[in-house]
């Protein structure tokens, strides 16, 4: 079982870009990118809030549970 | 390669060295020992018996006389220069047997060689945290190789010690106290805390670096 990560789908509704979208939530590209290919282990709920606020979205439209 | 041997004195009346064949004309002289300037030495420590004095109360006091050494005679050129210094005593030894020499000289080198390969693993050690990667598995690694040389000394260099000084005294005879190789109990200890104090410390580095790696994957 994982969690995925929809950042991909919500990138494109938004139509914006991941480097723009690390500005605006204050991480890096680098854990932007890992945070994108599922290869995160956590995720704080700090950095979670701010992908919400600015994807204007829930968790939810972003987490993803699969069993595999 | 000269060296000697150290041991603590209590009460040293006079260190006969074995003879083969050549015996003093009157009891204990002081005979000059030139076996030649070549050769190598050893320096292992060796203590006497324990030699108990009078209890002192206040103001008591009691004149520590110094013993003379007196070597009768020599013994497969063996050289003794004798140096005493308060309670340690000092006995040179040269020898030119390449045998001994050999024998004498692996006591020096083994611990060299890992006091070496600790200056080594420390120098990797801080050129990684240096860099700012400290938790590293290399590291982890490093520390539980420091830890079993700095073992490996605590038990090589009192071992070699007694070997030697086990082979030094079969070749001379004491009168009056026994002496036999000294170990400091204190430097073994201090050796083995360290060494568990390092193999401790590559187990908390192992862990410390999947905490890095969970905090590097950690958004």
């Amino acid at each position: 079982m994982e969690i995925n990560v929809n950042l991909d789908m919500m990138l494109v509704r938004r139509r914006m870009s991941l480097s723009e979208l690390a500005d605006r939530v204050g991480i890096t590209l680098a854990n932007l990118s890992i945070l994108k290919t599922n290869k995160a282990r956590a995720i704080r709920f700090s950095t979670l809030a701010a992908l919400c606020r600015e994807l204007e979205c829930q968790p939810g439209d972003l987490l993803e549970y699969k069993e595999e | 390669m000269r060296t000697g041997m150290v041991f603590p004195l209590a009460d040293l009346a006079s260190v006969r060295a074995l003879d083969h064949g050549r015996k003093p004309a009157h009891g204990r002289r002081h005979r000059s020992l030139a076996v030649g300037a070549a050769g190598g030495g050893q320096r292992p420590p060796v203590s006497p018996a324990i030699v108990g004095g009078p209890d002192l109360g206040v103001g008591a006091s009691v004149f520590l006389q110094s013993f003379p050494l007196t070597v009768v005679s020599n013994d497969s050129g063996l050289v003794v220069s004798p140096k005493f210094s308060g309670t340690v005593g000092e006995m040179l030894f040269q020898t030119s047997n390449w045998k001994i020499q050999i024998l004498l000289f692996m006591g020096s080198i083994i611990p060299l060689i890992l006091y070496m390969g600790i200056i080594f693993l420390v120098r990797q050690f801080l050129a990684d945290t240096v860099q700012g990667v400290p938790f590293a598995f290399e590291n982890a690694r490093r520390l539980k190789w420091i830890g079993w040389f700095v073992l490996g000394i605590g038990i090589a260099k009192p071992a070699l010690n007694v070997v030697t000084g086990n082979w030094i005294l079969s070749a001379i005879a004491v009168q009056g106290p026994v002496l036999s190789p000294w170990v400091s109990l204190g430097f073994i200890a201090t050796c083995v805390l360290a060494a568990c104090f390092c193999l401790i410390l590559s187990v908390i580095f192992r862990h410390g670096v999947e905490l890095a790696k969970e905090h590097s994957l950690t958004v």
